[in-house]
């Protein structure tokens, strides 16, 4: 073989490699994200699997139905600032389009705006009016904005949700810190992150009563003085936490990768007394809900634990036969909960009998990664894998319509 | 039937059984995945909670248990090559006539004591350990949050294991989980696998006067050296880290079977075709030629010697006395 062959094919085989590269770091390395639905005036917000934040219109004349009203950002555009496909050197290199990055947030709807973290590290901030308009983004004179802007290098990756309370925006990032935006400018509310940690943040914050109360990988569950970021108090697990908090009674309740579910007195951050840690066979990753004394949580183990608020005891428990991630929805005293199996269930807080469950028969959704959210009489579902949201009947687990998410 | 051929047929026979129980997927998870990927985690735990020693610590392990499956395959493939020339041989003596030539290539391999197929079962046994090890890096990595959900389904129920995850992707300059390129990176990790890749390629050729296996050879060198650079551009560097310790572990190896083998030996330049025809020899030629045929006895006198070992192990009893616990001294 000549000098030259030789040449040409080493030649191809770096194009090959390059392009190969590329596109197995896409699909090796691409999350499609557990965004769940969220309700307000009618309208309803998710971030989607295709990588978009969707708006729907929930009309109920002459039958429910959801009809789309904004998608952002719009067909074909990259999100502003950010996007990046995939592989690990520029987006020239991924083979899927470049467009698109992973929401692991849910919105968050206040006075007309809609906030979303997106997975490639950016915040967004969006007016409905404007987006349902077309106006270019973003629209600052409506309030619009991206934290970071646009040119300036993204925080670290998204992936709990963001909450807004007195006016400030908190979310937490991979790169360890707690951000507190001013919801108005877009920019950081003290000129610096609210806090930083030893390690990655993926857990969404509570804020209550001026605290800040935030999970971390580095094991620690925070409370933070919401206006300054001082630390009242730190409570170590063993393992990490990226669960929501829940408050009640006085009492924070939270599980954590180590498998265990504590009990925590919010104004001391000491372990609750009387209320031993409960243990499991997996993780915690979703929120708790509290019902009439009863705590109830969903582990990855597959179960539905309810415990005792007071001592921890283990009340009742549920088979799912898959993986609890997502938080669940409680609509009068029913406790809602998605699993990884494909299904919906929904189980009687005070006996633990399940009242429905959906899809029934052989059928099954995707696995149901994403929180559920509940309505006054309806709970909504986004099943991620089929790019789909249902709205179920809260008391018989009907379907009440369902609509594709797809472009 | 022997020993080995038995446990072999058991083992098959299990993953036969467990495959058809729980799918062939859950069984090598069952198998191979996890108690590697555990082994890591608490590897990890052990040593600093540094991954990136883990890893190393894992490359060393496995590669210590296949030593014997790596030189035999090594054994094998040096012998191949060098029998090279005596297959062209006869191809060229019997290109008429397919079925002597086979009857023939048989006799060749018969004599030599190799079998054509004999590295297939040391590839067959390591493949899957390769795989194994290949993904449960990625799996302990965990670059997304439904790679870290995947994880939790994988580990044993250990606190030890389940405190120490998430792993800190932390080692020296690297982001196990990113690649080891701007802004994350500095393309330290391409290069040592590049070099490292190449390095070995060069170790393990058999130097030959064939100019078509020479620029065979010579692609192989390049070519498997930049296909890797080119992978760790886009994967997490938790694996170009497993590949530069397998690497150097492979030159070390290489080095104890061959030497420096062809590292430092220089192919022949093509010589002219008029020059060939008329038998006329440069004088550089001429002693490269001499360098090459050296090196080639070297490498046919360490197969021989590494062969007359291997049957003096098989062979269960002394010719002398006829006990099984007579050893010669090699």
């Amino acid at each position: 073989m000549t000098k030259t062959k030789t040449f040409l094919m080493l030649a191809l085989l770096a194009v090959g490699c390059l392009l190969l590269s590329g596109c197995a770091a896409t699909m090796m390395g691409a999350g499609t994200g557990w965004s769940g639905p969220v309700v307000e005036d009618n309208v309803l917000y998710v971030g989607t699997a295709g990588g978009k934040l969707v708006s729907y219109n929930l009309e109920s004349d002459p039958r429910p139905y959801a009809e789309e009203w904004w998608r952002f950002p719009p067909t074909g555009e990259p999100w502003p600032g950010g996007g990046e496909g995939g592989g690990g050197f520029g987006s020239f290199l991924a083979c899927a389009p470049t467009t698109t990055t992973a929401i692991y947030s849910s919105p968050v709807v206040e006075g007309g705006m809609v906030y979303i973290g997106a997975y490639e590290g950016r915040v967004y901030a969006l007016n409905s009016t404007s987006r349902l308009v077309g106006y270019s983004f973003p629209e600052e004179s409506a309030g619009e904005w991206v934290y970071p802007r646009e040119g300036e290098e993204s925080i670290g990756d998204i992936v709990g949700s963001p909450v807004v309370a007195g006016g400030i925006l908190y979310v937490g990032s991979a790169d360890g810190n707690l951000y507190a935006i001013d919801t108005a400018t877009g920019k950081l509310a003290w000129d610096r992150p609210l806090y930083e940690s030893g390690d990655d943040i993926w857990a969404t914050p509570l804020v209550d009563d001026g605290v800040v109360y935030i999970g971390s990988f580095d094991r620690n569950l925070y409370a933070l003085n919401a206006t300054d970021g001082t630390m009242l108090w730190a409570f170590e697990a063993k393992g990490a936490i990226v669960a929501t908090p829940l408050i009640y009674s006085d009492t924070i309740y939270i599980g954590s990768f180590d498998r265990e579910f504590y009990a925590i007195d919010a104004s001391t951050g000491k372990a609750k007394v009387g209320f031993t840690p409960f243990h499991a066979d997996n993780w915690f990753w979703g929120k708790a809900v509290a019902y009439d004394d009863t705590i109830m949580i969903g582990s990855l183990d597959g179960r539905i634990y309810a415990l005792d608020a007071e001592s921890g005891e283990s009340k009742w428990e549920y088979e799912t036969g898959g993986s609890v991630r997502g938080d669940p929805a409680l609509i009068g005293d029913l406790a809602i909960f998605g699993s990884d199996n494909g299904r919906v269930y929904a189980i009687n807080a005070s006996n633990g009998q399940e009242a429905w469950h959906y899809p029934t028969g052989e059928d099954y959704f995707g696995p149901i990664r994403a929180s559920l959210y509940a309505g006054d009489d309806e709970v909504y579902v986004y099943d991620t894998q089929n790019s789909k949201i249902f709205a179920l009947g809260a008391e018989h687990g009907d379907l009440l319509w369902s609509v594709s998410t797809l472009e | 039937m022997s020993r080995n051929r038995l446990i072999l047929i058991l083992v098959a026979a299990a993953v036969i059984v467990l495959s058809l129980t729980y799918g062939l997927v859950n069984t090598f998870d069952l198998i191979l995945l996890q108690p590697m990927l555990n082994f890591m985690i608490l590897v990890s735990n052990a040593l600093f909670n540094s991954f990136g020693l883990a890893i190393i610590v894992l490359v060393i392990v496995v590669r210590l248990l296949m030593t014997p499956l790596t030189l035999r395959q090594l054994h094998h493939t040096r012998a191949m090559s060098l029998m090279g020339p005596k297959i062209k041989e006869l191809q060229k003596k019997y290109a008429k006539d397919k079925k002597k030539l086979q009857q023939e290539m048989a006799n060749v391999y018969k004599e030599s004591g190799i079998s054509p197929m004999g590295c297939v079962g040391p590839m067959l046994i390591q493949l899957p350990l390769w795989i194994a090890l290949y993904r449960s890096i990625l799996g302990a990595v965990a670059t997304t949050p439904e790679a870290l959900l995947g994880l939790s389904h994988n580990l044993y129920s250990l606190s030890a294991i389940h405190h120490a995850v998430p792993l800190n992707g932390d080692f020296l300059w690297l982001n196990l989980a990113q690649p080891d390129v701007p802004p994350n990176g500095y393309f330290i990790l391409p290069v040592l696998v590049a070099a490292s890749m190449w390095v070995l390629q060069k170790m393990s050729t058999v130097p030959t006067p064939d100019q078509q296996q020479q620029s065979m050879n010579k692609m192989m060198i390049w070519m498997m050296p930049l296909m890797f650079a080119f992978f760790t551009l886009a994967f997490p560097s938790g694996l170009a880290l497993f590949w530069v310790v397998s690497n150097i572990i492979g030159i070390i190896t290489q080095y104890f079977i061959t030497g420096w083998g062809s590292l430092f030996v220089k192919a022949p330049a093509a010589a002219p075709k008029v020059a060939i025809e008329q038998s006329i020899e440069t004088p550089e030629a001429a002693i490269q030629e001499e360098k090459l045929a050296a090196e080639r006895e070297k490498q046919q006198e360490r197969v021989a010697h590494g062969k007359s070992r291997d049957k003096r192990k098989d062979r269960g009893r002394s010719r002398r006395t006829g006990t099984r616990k007579t050893r010669r001294k090699p």
